[in-house]
């Protein structure tokens, strides 16, 4: 039975470390976030520190894409659109210290992993999930619990398993992501009632989607 | 600081056909430990935790057999790791820039870490024969001439 490559991942960070467009930075900060759940399938340590790195690096750039894709008065697009270039400039900095280009390098010599060691990774994975407590009030917890929801959707999909629940719990958190980050980065322009909704709307696709979640075991 | 100099563990030779196919660099880069190795390597390893070293920093470099090693040292590491291009070349400041903290870990090559020791000793010559797997600890300020060697292990001391 053949092995799971990360070759694909690798090709997709370093495409999109070599393109400029906005999809470019959530891409790399996906292909970043695949690699690490395939590091962490085969038990391996070193080069994750250096993923979320990179990562990290992507983040301001990548919120505020996403803010800036929103209307908004003028001098709040002018604000937004200052800070975004800011943010663009200090990642293609990091992309282009030594460390981006051995961090591929290094990626390149990742052996495959054997299937049946990613197969007995996923269960515990699942598990995490379906365990973890959470205030469905507290958005840091349910944050927690996207980060870990995502990673085990790419694991099912590493493993060619059904996503569904995934991808829709995945959706609905997504909302409540978007909502949060307005309120880090433009806290006076929030709704605290949007976040509320977005929190009532997270805990409603929990509630309904989590028992399902049982069955990709 | 305390600096742990880690030559890599023994490794397999560059598969031809990757030299042939993509060449003699990329080869090298591929080359992974080898089971021995590994086993000889591990109790490298056991030996730097009952020393009582606690790797803040781990740093190696980007080849396989390096990454590799490193992996093994993982159990002794209680900070971060990263990958690290100067430590696949000849050393210079970009690389002493990097060395921060109280213990800090690395994992390169020959002849580039005897290269760093005489840099960071300021000594003519190590006199002694680095192998695979094989130790050194610095103690002192992490620049030119800034540190004596404190410790010089071999792997062979430690099964």
């Amino acid at each position: 039975m053949s092995a799971l490559r990360l070759d694909p991942w690798v090709q997709a960070l370093r495409a999109s470390i070599a393109r400029t467009d906005a999809e470019a930075v959530h891409d790399l900060r996906v292909a970043t976030r695949r690699i690490d759940t395939f590091l962490r399938m085969a038990g391996t340590r070193v080069l994750r520190d250096d993923l979320r790195w990179l990562r990290q690096a992507a983040g301001p750039a990548r919120d505020l894409d996403v803010l800036c894709g929103r209307p908004w008065p003028e001098p709040t697009r002018r604000l937004l659109d200052e800070r975004r270039l800011c943010a663009h400039a200090d990642l293609a900095h990091a992309l282009a210290t030594p460390r981006a280009g051995a961090l591929l390098t290094a990626l390149a010599g990742v052996p495959p992993l054997p299937r049946a060691k990613a197969r007995a990774a996923f269960p515990p994975m699942l598990r995490r999930l379906r365990t973890l407590r959470v205030d469905p009030a507290d958005p840091e917890q349910v944050h927690r619990r996207r980060r870990l929801l995502r990673r085990v959707r790419y694991a099912a999909e590493l493993l060619h398993r059904p996503t569904d629940p995934l991808v829709r719990l995945q959706d609905a958190l997504g909302a409540l992501s978007d909502s949060c980050l307005l309120h880090r980065a433009l806290p006076e322009a929030a709704s605290p009632a949007a976040l509320q909704d977005a929190l009532r709307a997270a805990d409603a696709a929990w509630t309904r989607y989590a028992p399902r979640l049982k069955d990709l075991e | 600081m305390t600096l742990l100099l880690f030559r890599h563990a023994p490794a397999a030779p560059a598969d031809p056909d990757v030299a042939a196919a993509a060449g003699a660099d990329t080869a090298d880069a591929a080359r992974a430990l080898t089971p021995r190795g590994r086993r000889r390597f591990k109790p490298m390893v056991r030996a730097v935790g009952r020393m009582g070293f606690r790797v803040e920093r781990l740093l190696h470099s980007p080849l396989r057999r390096a990454v590799e090693t490193a992996e093994l040292l993982v159990p002794v590491v209680e900070g971060t790791t990263a990958v690290c291009a100067e430590l696949a070349a000849p050393p210079g400041e970009a690389l002493l820039a990097q060395l921060q903290g109280e213990c800090v870990a690395l994992v390169g090559h020959e002849p580039w870490l005897g290269e760093t020791v005489r840099l960071l000793t300021g000594a003519a010559s190590l006199g002694i024969r680095w192998c695979k797997g094989g130790l050194v600890v610095l103690e002192g300020q992490p620049v030119a001439g800034g540190m004596r060697i404190a410790a010089v292990v071999s792997p062979r001391w430690v099964r």
